[in-house]
């Protein structure tokens, strides 16, 4: 058993004084980098109750609860950034990949305080594959809402299905490494694969949109 | 699957040549989660064959799917005041009564609840969307009606037949079903192939594949496999009225 709590503060304290010290993007990004740690608690939080609720065990909440809590409180920052401030697109794309680093970091921190950090291969999967994931799910989130304000087309239901493909993506990888062999291998690369993907895309269509 | 990953990719072609519009990225969106769901499901049954998936990521990925058509049809909608208020109330009536036969059959209450609310927005666009495009007429629409009545009026009674009449009622029951499929299937390669309206197309396609998903969730055995072909040509058939859209 971890204190999860104790390490969000210790992580944190540092983090936020140098807010302080902050201006413009940057502050912004290190606010929505701890909003994100803090989201991460929450998650952890939700998923131990709703386990505890429906009785299901650790790896059964990760397939099926841990994708639907976590991505539902990534977004929930995300969220309150948009519709609160009238925030520029670069300036919303840098807030979700915050979101999702600051997620994907105390995640880790937390993980590797339980299962130990002496395997430089684990950790540098973990880095890579959550790590990734987890900004990649919530960035592509992000596109998804500057493109739909583009075509005058940002509503709840436009909400909820960005939300339920990040759900799906983050559920794919949770089921793929759930068990041992050739799925695993294929989970760990899905992240980056996707990561490669999306910017390919995004570059694609931004590129075509300045021709335009 | 593969039929999936074909229209993404011809989806993808045709975005990167014409104009994008929020009807056409929805409807990626909604190919993209049927895509997910899709695999998803093949995961879960490769990795874990013998335990039975309870809720999961997948059903959410098919009521984005709905929200996605939807949401598609809702950014073709010209009035904003409700121009189909009749078929509309049948159609809310509709869907709950499907919902109640869901709940009575598999006892899932939250997923098949939140299916019907997600299914309604759906439904409801794709109504106001097709008497503002006055795809059918309001002969045909009373015909709906009545199916729709007789439909669900068939599938109560399942609960009282009594044993020994029970198969000659499922085929009624499926007669039903799938008369209506037929004719919308029917009517829609028709207009596919006679090169009609563009919201015609799109409201026929749509339409065949909402009444798709209606009888999928009735039927079982032979029939469902059947369905799930024809799920896969309303698939097909939205994604050629799309495509005949932008590129006239």
């Amino acid at each position: 058993m971890i204190y999860a709590e104790n390490i969000l503060i210790c992580i944190a304290i540092p983090l936020i004084v140098s807010l302080l010290f902050l201006t413009g993007s940057v502050r912004k990004y290190m606010a929505a980098f701890l909003l994100g740690m803090v989201m991460c608690l929450l998650s952890a939080y939700i998923d131990g109750f709703l386990a505890l609720a429906t009785g299901m065990g650790e790896n059964d909440t990760s397939i099926f609860l841990s994708p639907m809590v976590e991505e539902l409180m990534k977004l929930l920052p995300l969220m309150f950034f948009m519709v609160l401030t009238d925030a520029k697109e670069k300036t919303l794309t840098m807030i979700a990949v915050a979101i999702g680093a600051g997620f994907a970091t105390y995640e880790n921190c937390c993980y590797i305080l339980t299962s130990g950090a002496d395997n430089i291969i684990y950790v540098l999967i973990r880095g890579f594959a959550v790590g990734i994931m987890h900004i990649v799910s919530i960035l592509a989130l992000s596109i998804w809402f500057i493109l739909a304000r583009r075509l005058k087309a940002f509503s709840l239901p436009a909400v909820a299905v960005g939300v339920a493909l990040a759900m799906n993506i983050h559920a794919l990888y949770n089921l793929l490494v759930s068990k041992e062999g050739a799925s695993t291998v294929i989970g760990f690369i899905l992240p980056p694969v996707m990561s490669v993907v999306l910017y390919f895309l995004y570059r694609y269509f931004r590129k075509k949109e300045t021709a335009a | 699957m593969v039929v999936m990953l074909f229209i993404l990719v011809r989806l993808f072609v045709l975005l990167s040549r014409h104009e994008r519009t929020a009807t056409v990225i929805f409807f990626v969106f909604a190919i993209v989660s049927n895509l997910l769901s899709i695999i998803y499901w093949l995961g879960y049954d490769i990795l874990y064959p013998d335990i039975r998936m309870p809720f999961a990521a997948n059903e959410i990925g098919e009521w984005a799917v709905f929200l996605s058509l939807g949401a598609s049809l809702s950014t073709r909608l010209k009035k904003i005041t409700a121009p189909a208020i009749k078929e509309t109330i049948v159609t809310v009536l509709f869907v709950s009564a499907n919902v109640a036969l869901w709940i009575a059959w598999s006892g899932e209450w939250a997923q098949d609840i939140i299916t019907g609310i997600v299914l309604i927005y759906f439904f409801t666009n794709l109504v106001k969307f097709m008497k503002e495009s006055e795809v059918l007429s309001n002969v045909m629409w009373i015909v709906l009606g009545c199916f729709c009545v007789l439909i669900i009026v068939a599938n109560v009674a399942g609960f009282f037949v009594p044993d020994d009449l029970k198969g000659l009622h499922e085929v009624f029951a499926y007669i039903l079903l799938l008369t209506v499929l037929i004719y919308i299937i029917a009517r829609t390669i028709i207009s596919l192939i006679g090169k009609k309206k563009p919201d015609t197309m799109i409201g026929l396609s749509y339409a065949s594949f909402a009444w798709n998903i209606i009888v999928l969730y009735m039927s079982s055995g032979v029939i469902y496999q059947i369905v799930v072909l024809a799920l896969i040509l309303s698939f097909f058939m939205m994604f050629m009225s799309h495509e005949k859209e932008v590129r006239a």
